[in-house]
């Protein structure tokens, strides 16, 4: 097969990203092995970049006031030049959704088609994570459903009323997951009659929970009753918008929508290294690939390489502009040593991992992808070298002391220790405080109780506000409690 | 296989996230840009998208979140350069290695920038204000006649021949006439070529072309008359023409004009000729928004009267004494000449130190009596002065007989707005002629 030079000069246009894409595909099917779901790319402007910024990515969004600040900040930043926009948005749905700026050059329209059309692409569809716990087919359609049903309910009630339920309900979204269950599918027709459905039905359940008419004979009259709920419960949203003792349907249905594409993030949050990480690696591929077969110049061979170290630059801890551990960094820092691990081993690598030297490293940068998370991937895959490329160090810091004390650092006493302190630092962070739903009141003032579980201090401001929107929703006394009564925040209905 | 898009024209979907906010804050911005029309630049608040700051704790979104200022915790970073394990590190001190990390969103955020375009910006700043006197309904209004395009035609005058559309009809006309006689042209020349073929053909056989030579003259002739047919089509046709056409409209009719008249003798400096100008400037915008069209005539005084441009009018400096009565009635001229009160409504804003020669009042006061009749509203507005002037006695006196009279005064540039504001937040019913 004869190559020709996918474009010389560095202007974009839709033929010249038709044959990338062309050229892309084929390295990442053929020569990777990669499954990806079908792709969309769509070419959109700075402005759009914002908004979809605003939107956390997603391209069909119901309208709120904290989308509106956030794409104030960031339009503000943007326009004083304190921000670059990132060069892509990908999102994960079937057909897969990339949008690519319009002021990128065709080297990076190439470089961007790689990362996010093929990289995170691929990651969203094999990645067991976002199999179990997305649906790309539905969300779209469900995302659209939200917005006309959102936009129905302003209409009707008004949008201060609106505003009030989203704003409560986006305060304990971080709460409103489930992570042991998996969610069932969306459907935008099925949705739509499910509510119907649940509508009614809950009507009839609710004013059985809440029956107000006294028990026939005082002997009935629990001392025996069950605690309500019978277990501690983690997801307040879904606890609150099954059960709270007033709450008209169309709130209900808002508590749903926001639980429900919360759920669909979820996963992204989980696997942020290792999505960027892979994508990082695909497009180093791609790219490598793209310039041996002499389909990109030694020009755009430069330039790629100058977008990327950017990209996956980390800073030290003491740089100014040090604001944790880049996740492109990390991830891609792991996926290139597995890749060296099985074509390169050093004795150490032998002694660490199981599939040192094996001949195909596909193989294994695919097992990786698939069957991780990142606080796992990280416990599994991060190697010595890694962590002395990086120069990692791990710190305790005990309140009560005047200093920190540095526990383990780059040699061999400190690799293990350093590899699960930082899982456990990457699980920890992604996982809000450990609230659950202790007990109600049924019987009598229909107090909602909470308690946090963890033990490490709440923002004790924030978590006010939390409660009284929490208050807000349920209708009637909301506490929070210390899992030893350490403290006791209240919001009381007025 | 993938799909490419062009998404760019599809614009920005923003909008009603953008409302919601500023719904959420508007109290907020409304002080903002109060706060601007007391003390901001004068010519940035009437262009220009403004960007306004405010408090971002309104826009707080809470959640339940661990404090990362307290308790224990342990963290890997990346960069060592010297520790060794063990090691320890003086909190506070230099490295600065806890802390920056893990801030949640939501914290440090103490100011929040919108940018207002100045549609926005002019309805917060003139939020609740409402102009007396105002004619509402349609039997107040003025009704005017208008010319207006409406279509075209068939007929009419050359000048307003529309050259576009005409060419258009006789393009169309010229296809319509000659596709059947071209279709028709163009199978007679195919059979042609075809009867030359046989023709030679015959030829070399040596056989009888008598009938075929008949047969050929006779189609030639046919292809000359359609020839002569298509070239017969003109060009253009009396039926192509089309003019523009206009129509007479009656509509309503709200336009305004405002008559600003400003005292520029030597005593009125820097700040005086500020102070006006934000009173103006106020003036005309928050006319600009009640009426279709505001029309805007400068007045400079001193012993003697003139009308000048608006660049003239703000920067004139003149010496000599003061004369206001020669200012009114220039005034008056102009409007009799150019502003017939049943077409225009005429407002006069009157910026003065209030210095008069004394004598001069009681003609000042026969010449406004009768040009009030003509006004929606007389403003007059005294600036940096301690004492009531005696203009301002003589307006005062005015005012009430006359409702349209409205008389303020103002020493510092931060006085302007919340005047201006009070001026025009009381209802104010008044009859009128």
């Amino acid at each position: 097969m004869v190559n020709r030079l996918l474009f010389s000069d560095n202007d974009w246009s839709f033929s010249r990203l038709d044959a990338v894409d062309h050229a892309c595909a084929q390295i990442a099917q053929e020569e990777l092995g990669l499954d990806t779901y079908p792709n969309q790319l769509e070419l959109i402007s700075a402005e759009q970049m914002l908004d979809a910024y605003a939107s956390i990515g997603l391209p069909v969004y119901y309208a709120h006031w904290s989308f509106g600040k956030q794409h104030a900040i960031e339009s503000g930043q943007y326009k004083r030049g304190e921000m670059g926009l990132a060069y892509e948005l990908v999102i994960n749905s079937n057909p897969c959704i990339s949008y690519l700026m319009e002021e990128n050059t065709m080297t990076m329209q190439a470089l961007v088609i790689a990362h996010a059309a093929y990289g995170h692409n691929a990651f969203f569809k094999n990645n067991v994570f976002f199999q179990q716990w997305t649906d790309a087919e539905g969300i779209l359609d469900y995302l659209s459903f939200a917005q006309s049903y959102i936009a129905a309910c302003e209409e009707r009630y008004g949008i201060p009323e609106v505003s009030a339920v989203l704003d409560a309900a986006h305060a304990i979204a971080r709460n409103g997951i489930d992570r042991a269950r998996r969610p069932r599918k969306l459907s935008a027709r099925e949705e739509e009659m499910r509510r119907q459905e649940r509508e009614r039905y809950l009507e009839q359940q609710l004013s059985e929970i809440w029956r107000t008419l006294p028990p026939t004979s005082s002997a009935e009259r629990p001392e025996q009753e069950s605690r309500f709920p019978a277990e501690p419960t983690e997801n307040l949203l879904y606890f609150i918008e099954k059960n709270a003792p007033q709450m008209p349907s169309w709130q209900r249905e808002i508590l749903r929508i926001v639980r429900k594409i919360n759920q669909y993030l979820y996963p992204q949050g989980q696997t942020k290294i290792m999505n960027e990480g892979f994508a990082c690696f695909v497009h180093y591929y791609i790219m490598h690939r793209l310039h041996e077969t002499r389909q990109i110049t030694d020009g755009s061979l430069l330039e790629f390489y100058a977008s990327h170290t950017a990209v996956v630059f980390q800073p030290d801890y003491d740089d100014p502009r040090y604001s944790g551990i880049n996740p492109y960094a990390l991830g891609f820092a792991i996926f290139r040593d597995i890749q060296r691990i099985c074509v390169a081993p050093t004795e150490e690598d032998w002694r660490f991992f199981a599939f040192a030297g094996d001949p195909d490293w596909k193989k294994q940068i695919l097992f990786a992808m698939r069957e991780f998370r990142d606080d796992s991937f990280i416990l599994q895959y991060l190697s010595p070298k890694v962590i002395r490329d990086l120069h990692l160090f791990a710190l305790h810091n005990d309140p009560e002391n005047e200093s920190y004390r540095v526990t383990a650092i780059h040699d061999d006493a400190g690799y293990r220790e350093i590899r699960e302190s930082l899982a456990q630092q990457i699980a920890e962070s992604s996982r809000p405080p450990n609230i659950v739903i202790d007990k109600v009141d049924r019987w009598g003032d229909r107090r909602l109780e909470l308690r946090q579980l963890d033990v490490t201090p709440l923002s004790e401001k924030d978590a006010q506000s939390t409660l009284g929107l929490i208050q807000r929703l349920w209708g009637y006394d909301v506490l929070l409690t210390g899992n030893n009564s350490e403290f006791s925040l209240a919001a009381r209905r007025d | 296989m993938s799909s490419i898009i062009d998404r760019r024209l599809s614009g920005s979907r923003s909008n009603a996230n953008r409302e919601r906010l500023q719904r959420r804050v508007r109290g907020r911005l409304q002080e903002a840009v109060e706060k601007m029309g007391r003390s901001g630049a004068i010519e940035s608040l009437s262009k220009g998208d403004k960007a306004v700051v405010i408090p971002a704790n309104d826009l707080h979104e809470p959640s339940f979140r661990h404090d990362s200022a307290k308790g224990s915790w342990d963290r890997v970073l990346p960069g060592n350069k010297s520790f060794h394990r063990g090691d320890e590190i003086p909190k506070g001190g230099g490295g600065g290695q806890a802390g920056r990390e893990g801030a949640p969103d939501g914290e440090g955020e103490d100011a929040l920038g919108v940018l207002l375009s100045p549609d926005e910006f002019l309805d917060l700043l003139f939020d609740g204000l409402s102009l007396p006197n105002l004619r509402q309904g349609t039997g107040g209004e003025i009704e005017a006649e208008q010319w207006r395009r409406s279509g075209f035609v068939r007929d009419g005058s050359p000048a307003r021949m529309h050259v576009a559309r005409t060419m258009r009809a006789a393009r169309a006309r010229r296809l319509a006439l000659r596709a059947s006689k071209r279709r028709a042209l163009e199978a007679l020349q195919e059979e042609r070529e075809q009867l030359l073929a046989d023709i030679a053909a015959r030829k070399q056989q040596q056989d009888d072309v008598s009938i075929e030579e008949e047969h050929l003259r006779d189609i030639d002739a046919q292809i000359a008359v359609l020839q002569r047919k298509i070239r017969a089509v003109p060009f253009i046709d009396d039926s192509d023409l089309r003019f523009a056409h206009i129509d007479r409209h009656t509509q309503p009719r709200s336009q305004a004009t405002m008559i600003c008249i400003m005292d520029v003798s030597g005593s009125m400096g820097e700040t005086e000729k500020d102070l006006s100008k934000r009173f103006f400037l106020l003036l005309y915008l928050f006319l600009q928004r009640q009426y279709q069209n505001v029309q805007i005539v400068f007045i400079k005084h001193h012993s003697v009267a003139q009308e000048c441009t608006e660049k003239e009018f703000f920067a004139a400096r003149e010496g000599g004494g003061t004369l206001v009565s020669p200012a009114l009635a220039l005034a008056e001229e102009i409007i009799t000449a150019r502003f017939p009160a049943d077409e225009w409504n005429v407002y006069l804003a009157q910026a003065s130190d209030g210095d008069n020669y004394f004598a001069d009042n009681a003609v000042v006061e026969e010449v406004a009596s009768r040009l009030l009749q003509r006004l929606r509203a007389f403003y007059y507005l005294e600036v940096n002065r301690d004492d009531e002037s005696h203009l301002l006695q003589a307006y005062q006196e005015l005012a009430e007989f006359f409702p349209q009279m409205v008389c303020t005064r103002a020493r510092q540039r931060e006085d302007v707005y919340p005047l201006f504001r009070e001026l025009f937040s009381k209802p104010q019913v008044l009859e009128h002629g």
